[in-house]
């Protein structure tokens, strides 16, 4: 087992990794900015060390300071949490070269899964289902050829995307070139790198991940589905469920296999998620995050696993010790995302000193979170406060449970979306199960409408 | 930021105020300059940085002199040179005090001015983080 892991990260998924280090009975190291000096994953942790100022590229994002912070304290890990480096196959390989364990999968998986065009492609020779498209296109006469191929409406994505960037629903072939050029200067303009491919445009798909874990020894297990197409405008998720509500058999079955199978073609060890578009039963791959997600909790409080302890299990080289047949989901559990955002003004973030904070408990309701009253929110961050999650045995029971939770959630000093959370739960369409990508966005258009 | 003070009040007792002021506020340093004089504050304690070395001296909270701060600005391994720091010896501006060891690379942590050496906050050896307080020099 491994000895000692510095949590390269910040906030309530710092703090998640740190309990998690202490009921492993392993040594924790956080790190924080100067913004963060009073943060709870400080406070909780065996040691902390002040990485630079507010800013994330002078602290999160400071690789010489994390490594030598993780070396000059005796650490043999890092746990890289989501966003920041937790993707960053060159920052995996620094790990490695000072001998470091990363604690994800290999910077080369890394690599290809970051660059979408690559991770279709091989996602397709697994024989994974990936959505009608191209490799990367270099012009727009190549680009029109193949939009005439996969049929419009087609979608231009950027290879080094996220977060919507360099993204184009084109509808019309005269609206190509535009938005190929558009394309492909956003993308450049956000990741340093112009290159674009073409996918056809699914209408109102669903958007349902499924949660893996892999060990270094060959062995694959998923651990279900979880459905996030509760998003922002943004693309941002703000409502996940676990499992995914009305869906078939046949096409759960299907998501699941495809997503062992994947792993299995491409080596992969450690927790991951493969995320994809659904429609009616035809399911396609979109991407695959190579790390611990936001959202896991819904997944460990359905499958009593604990996603985090795992992960660092895996990385100091034990066999998972389980196998697909031991693993049964209950129950349904469902997260909203509390952000200090202001729900009736674009979801424009918030930052400033909180009031009193208040989180609900009671039966079936866990809060990750790392704000208390008084705390501070730094303008430089992530808006996410604290994630609630309510877990029972069947989807109603969960919903209800979450209504109670978040009236009883109490935060002060900040717009929050715990009132939008709430609006959407006391929806027909969510208590259906019933909903796409569209749903949330075409609520706030109704609103202002 | 700078609190209004009457002009006829002693040093003294403005330091004293001063002080009162700055440790009600969530700074870490606060510097003020006027016309014939200059008043620095800076917080001696940080968050717990367990595994780092405890603070060899504690500084005088309250410094009626100038006093300049020299902090880290890398992660690392504070290492004192061949002429090991001397508690209230007189040192030049550019002079060496330490270097901070990280990844193989040495940062040097010099004097930004001349004066006397007033506190050693770290040891030699000691993990230092980024704005670790290192050594205080009253500027003479």
């Amino acid at each position: 087992m491994l000895r000692k892991v510095l949590v390269a990260n910040r906030g309530e998924i710092a703090l998640r990794i740190v309990r998690a280090c202490h009921e492993l009975g392993i040594g924790s190291v956080a790190i924080f900015s100067e913004a963060d000096r009073d943060s709870t994953h400080v406070r909780v942790a065996d040691e902390a060390f002040c990485v630079g100022p507010g800013p994330v590229p002078r602290s999160y994002l400071n690789v010489p300071n994390i490594i030598s912070a993780a070396l000059v304290s005796g650490c043999d890990a890092i746990h890289p949490g989501y966003g920041f480096l937790a993707e960053n196959a060159r920052f995996a390989e620094i790990c490695a070269d000072h001998g470091l364990k990363f604690i994800g999968p290999r910077p080369e998986i890394i690599t290809a899964m970051g660059d979408k065009a690559t991770a279709k492609r091989v996602m397709a020779e697994a024989g994974v289902a990936t959505t009608p498209g191209t490799d990367i296109l270099a012009t727009v006469e190549l680009a029109r050829e193949a939009a005439e191929s996969v049929g419009y409406p087609v979608l231009l994505k950027a290879t080094a995307g996220g977060g919507g960037k360099g993204m184009r629903v084109v509808e019309r072939p005269e609206d190509l070139e535009r938005a190929f050029l558009g394309a492909t200067a956003e993308a450049e303009a956000s990741f340093k790198d112009g290159r674009v491919y073409m996918e056809k445009l699914i209408r109102d798909p669903r958007h349902i991940e499924v949660q893996v874990l892999a060990d270094e020894h060959g062995e694959v297990v998923h651990l279900g589905e979880r459905d996030c197409s509760i998003q922002k405008p943004s693309h941002q998720k703000l409502i996940e469920e676990a499992g995914a509500p009305n869906l078939s058999d046949r096409a759960r079955a299907r998501l699941h296999d495809m997503a062992v199978r994947a792993c299995r073609h491409v080596g992969y060890s450690n927790a991951g998620t493969l995320e994809f578009l659904s429609s009616g039963d035809d399911v396609f791959f979109m991407e695959m995050n190579t790390r611990i997600q936001v959202e896991h909790p819904v997944t460990e409080m359905v499958y009593g696993i604990d996603l985090v302890k795992e992960q660092i299990r895996i990385a100091s080289g034990e066999p998972l010790g389980y196998s697909q047949s031991d693993l049964e989901p209950r129950g349904h559990a469902i997260e909203c995302r509390i952000n200090a955002e202001d729900a009736r003004n674009n979801f424009a973030p918030q930052a400033g000193k909180l009031g009193a904070v208040i989180f609900p408990g009671g039966p079936g309701i866990r809060i990750d979170t790392h704000i208390f009253s008084g705390a501070s929110v730094p303008p430089y961050y992530d808006s996410m406060l604290a994630k609630v999650i309510a877990f029972a045995n069947t989807r109603e029971q969960a919903i209800a449970r979450m209504e109670r939770a978040l009236r009883e959630t109490l935060v002060d000093g900040v717009a929050t979306t715990t009132e939008m959370c709430l609006e959407i739960l006391g929806t027909e369409g969510f208590r259906s199960g019933v909903y796409d990508i569209g749903f949330l966005p075409r609520l706030l258009a109704q609103r202002v409408g | 930021m700078s609190p209004e003070h009457p002009t006829e009040e002693e040093p003294s007792a403005r330091a004293q105020r001063l002080a009162e002021f700055f440790v009600n506020t969530p700074l870490l340093r606060l510097r003020i300059e006027r016309e014939n004089e200059e008043f620095e504050f800076v917080r001696s304690s940080f968050a717990p940085v367990r595994g780092a070395a405890e603070q060899a001296v504690m500084p005088d909270p309250v410094a009626e002199r100038p006093v300049d701060v020299l902090r880290a600005d890398v992660v690392g391994v504070l290492r004192f040179g061949r002429h090991v720091p001397t508690l209230g010896e007189e040192v030049a501006e550019e002079r060496e005090l330490a270097a901070i060891e990280a990844l193989g690379i040495r940062t040097s942590v010099r004097a930004r001015s001349s004066g006397r050496l007033s506190a050693i906050l770290c040891q030699d050896g000691a993990a230092v983080d980024y704005g670790r307080a290192l050594f205080e020099i009253e500027r003479g």
